[in-house]
């Protein structure tokens, strides 16, 4: 039972680690805390099931990769239009200005995917590998993979 | 910035001080004034709210924080027409606000407050000495070398600057 627990709570812990990622890429390389952190996670989340996977019905991977591209665009002119900006002004300034950001991506995705939750089952469902007595769905076995590409990938980039 | 405006306020009392009192006298008003107090009441929205107001305003400006809670209330009210995109234009707003004008909405209540405010006049004067401080540093410069090497140039208009 407590394995269970652990392997659970390292996959959602890995989630909340990209975030995290994300908050440090930001602070180190343009010296910002992104207080919309939180809502670049859900915004993507809805352009890749809503748009992509449920109203598009491209496959898992192709849809993953779209929503992928389609956020990088977004984000690389978000830091050119905003970051850049925000870069000489007061701490203050900047932490207002991204939590001001983050209430337009929230309701964004509000107004263009409806305030209903969605349902998105994932590549594997609720496929399960046994463990001995653990049961681990392939989903976490995906998440704390790719996580742990994403860190090296970032340890590279940024301590390169 | 952060460790150092706290290290700052750290170092003054006072300052801490008077913004305990002045936190205090706000929440008995309210008290006072609604008869009515939950631990609900100023939620994290709230207060993200006033520091809008003030950081809108400009921080340091009376008037400028008029301002800003003229547009931290009124812009929302202003936009209650668009109904459900209200909110979202709001946060764009104030992202927007805060680009163009970094400084607050307070340059112009100061503008207009100038005659009124005690010193007003001449904190605008200095705020204009700011941009060409350079060119009168260096005639400071060209007008100290005739006389004496000793005497040091740079103090007073650093504390001027200041």
């Amino acid at each position: 039972m407590l394995g269970q627990v652990v392997v659970s709570g390292l996959a959602m812990g890995a989630i909340y680690a990209v975030v995290a990622l994300g908050y440090a890429f930001v602070w180190k390389t343009m010296s910002l805390v992104n207080f919309a952190s939180g809502n670049f996670l859900t915004f993507p989340a809805f352009v890749f099931v809503a748009t992509f996977a449920l109203y598009l019905n491209l496959p898992f991977l192709l849809a993953a990769v779209c929503a992928a591209v389609v956020m990088a665009c977004l984000g690389a002119l978000f830091s050119r239009i905003v970051f850049a900006r925000l870069q000489g002004q007061r701490a203050v300034v900047a932490i207002l200005a991204t939590v001001g950001f983050g209430l337009f991506l929230k309701e964004g995705a509000r107004i263009l995917y409806g305030p209903e939750p969605l349902l998105y089952l994932g590549p594997f469902g609720f496929d399960t590998v046994r463990l001995g007595t653990l049961a681990i769905s392939k989903q976490q076995i995906l998440v704390i993979i790719v996580v742990s590409v994403m860190m090296m990938a970032h340890l590279f980039c940024v301590t390169r | 910035m952060i460790g150092k405006i706290m290290l700052a306020v750290a170092q003054d009392r006072e300052t801490a001080a008077l913004m305990g009192i002045l936190g205090a006298l706000a929440g008995g008003v309210y008290a006072l004034l609604f008869g009515f107090i939950s631990p609900n009441n100023f939620l994290f929205f709230a207060s993200i709210k006033m520091l809008l107001m003030v950081v809108v305003g400009g921080l340091g400006s009376i008037g400028g924080t008029f301002f800003g809670a003229l547009v931290v209330v009124g812009l929302p009210e202003a936009l209650r027409d668009f109904q459900t995109y209200y909110l979202a234009l709001f946060g764009l707003g104030v992202m927007i606000i805060l680009l163009v004008v970094p400084r607050g909405l307070g340059v112009f209540a100061d503008w207009i407050l100038a005659p009124w405010l005690p010193g007003g006049m001449k904190r605008k004067t200095a705020e204009r000495d700011e941009v060409d401080i350079e060119e009168k540093e260096d005639r400071a410069l060209a007008a100290a070398k005739p006389h004496a090497g000793t005497a040091r140039v740079t103090s007073p208009i650093s504390s001027a600057q200041s």
